[in-house]
């Protein structure tokens, strides 16, 4: 049986944003290892990871700790 | 193609303690008629649609349309007005990938801090079988026969 501790400790789980990023869009390197651009305007996240050379980074908005996803936009 | 969900830190609605939770997001790319990202996106069943922020669509060059019907409807009974647009959205994992046309909507958000994507059955789960594992923290999506296009 996998226990919830298993669960969230798995090595292979994409890494949580560092709480510093609450509320901004990261772009994780392709590793996604490694925070390469962040700030408010998704567009301009995707400019910098592109001018950085990865314009296939990946883009996630950090949710702040206090938002709780219940389906509202 | 199997998806770990990941991990966040929540505060406890009742207690206000933080707590780690796993959520069922994964890597999609959006291609519009001018560029492509690629974001990490909550699969969502309870969601009819698939509903992007805006603002992706005015960076990719997603030209988009005004309904005519109701707007939407979220939990809690907030209506939402809701943009059209046309996109091609991926996935891949390891060696396999699919891409298919779709027709999305875009929400334009009043703070860009709620921006969040959702795949809902329009446009992304009605393509899919899907399981989710609660006990692995686990998604596994198959393509089925209705996925329109596959470049």
């Amino acid at each position: 049986m996998t226990t919830r501790t298993d669960r969230l400790h798995d090595p292979r789980r994409p890494l949580a944003a560092p709480a510093e990023y609450a509320g901004q869009w990261v772009a994780w390197n392709q590793d996604r290892t490694e925070i390469i651009a962040h700030g408010s305007d998704v567009a301009r996240v995707r400019a910098a990871a592109v001018a950085a050379g990865q314009p296939d980074a990946l883009l996630e908005k950090v949710n702040r700790p206090d938002h709780i996803f219940v389906g509202h936009l | 193609m199997n998806f770990l969900y990941k991990a966040f830190v929540t505060l406890e609605p009742e207690t206000g303690e933080p707590n780690m939770i796993l959520r069922p997001i994964i890597p999609v790319r959006v291609f519009g008629q001018t560029a492509f990202g690629h974001y990490a996106a909550l699969v969502d069943t309870g969601a009819d649609n698939t509903i992007l922020p805006k603002r992706i669509a005015d960076d990719l060059g997603v030209e988009l349309q005004s309904g005519h019907g109701p707007d939407a409807t979220a939990f809690g009974g907030q209506a939402i007005s809701l943009l059209f647009g046309d996109v091609e959205l991926g996935l891949e994992e390891q060696q396999e990938r699919v891409r298919w046309k779709t027709r999305v909507q875009f929400y334009d958000f009043v703070n860009p801090e709620n921006e969040t994507l959702i795949l809902g059955h329009a446009g992304f789960l009605d393509y899919f079988s899907a399981m989710f594992d609660g006990e692995q923290g686990l998604l596994s999506l198959t393509p089925n026969s209705t996925l329109p296009e596959t470049a």
